[in-house]
């Protein structure tokens, strides 16, 4: 990836990601957070989740490999934002995606638009922003 | 509902030495292959480990806020990246609460939380907003 090969409306490859159980668990591991939410289905169901959730950070995870998998270059990555506007649940399927909303040539940065949906097209990360400076 | 006068306190996340060990424990589990990982990158999304988690953990202990961490949710998180980690090095974490609010049966905790290197300068900003739910 090149800064000469991005333009405002360049659509970033998506990338698709199931969520297991068992990848919840390693990631509360690999995290540190190992609030019983993420790992027992009875609690998360007694404090009205309806059954473990995914962390929002992971989904973040699949959200900046998105990007650097796209800018070849992880260090290009300057800054990430969302909102976790929905729970991910074992199962449920996500895709990342985003689009270039800005270029500046002087900087040599852009500026994209990102998100992730579930299987059912919900929108599980909004109001996504993601900056890399080239 | 949490008193707006907790709003400045700051804690102390320590130091963290990024190690291969746990950068690979970090790629393993999210599932991302890209070999620079293997040769001493460091993800973005790593930046939970160093930048985030410790101050955050030392939020969640602090009995005067008394955080209720089975109501809580993450909400939103920002990342800015100021430089990339490196392994091997050591990065000082530290945490403030930014601002708390509420609305409807809702607090909201916002936490700004950065990563120093040795010399002092930072290598990661966040702001995390989280979200308890009060029954």
């Amino acid at each position: 990836m090149t800064f000469d090969r991005v333009d405002v409306g360049t659509e970033i490859p998506p990338l698709m990601r199931a969520v297991s159980r068992e990848q919840i668990a390693a990631y509360a591991e690999a995290s540190g957070d190992k609030n019983p939410i993420h790992l027992d289905d009875g609690f998360a169901r007694s404090v009205g989740l309806g059954g473990v959730i995914a962390h929002g950070l992971l989904d973040l995870a699949f959200l900046a490999q998105c990007l650097t998998d796209w800018l070849e270059e992880p260090a290009r990555l300057s800054a990430l934002s969302c909102r976790f506007a929905a729970m991910v649940r074992p199962g449920d399927t996500i895709t990342c995606g985003g689009r270039v909303t800005a270029k500046d040539p002087s900087l040599k940065r852009i500026t994209c638009s990102v998100w992730a949906t579930n299987q059912r097209g919900e929108r599980v990360l909004t109001h996504g922003l993601a900056e890399a400076q080239f | 509902m949490l008193e707006a006068r907790l709003t400045g306190r700051t804690y102390d996340g320590g130091t963290h030495i990024v190690s291969a060990q746990a950068v690979r424990t970090f790629v393993d589990a999210v599932g991302d292959p890209n070999p620079i990982y293997r040769a001493g990158g460091v993800p973005p999304a790593f930046a939970c480990v160093y930048c985030l988690r410790p101050a955050t953990q030392a939020l969640f202990s602090d009995r005067e806020v008394n955080l209720d961490l089975a109501h809580l949710v993450h909400g939103e998180q920002r990342y800015t990246f100021h430089r990339p980690a490196r392994v091997g090095e050591a990065l000082r974490n530290r945490g403030r609460i930014a601002d708390i609010s509420a609305k409807r049966n809702l607090d909201l905790v916002t936490f700004e939380t950065e990563a120093l290197d040795a010399q002092g300068a930072p290598v990661c900003s966040g702001v995390s907003l989280f979200i308890i739910r009060n029954p």
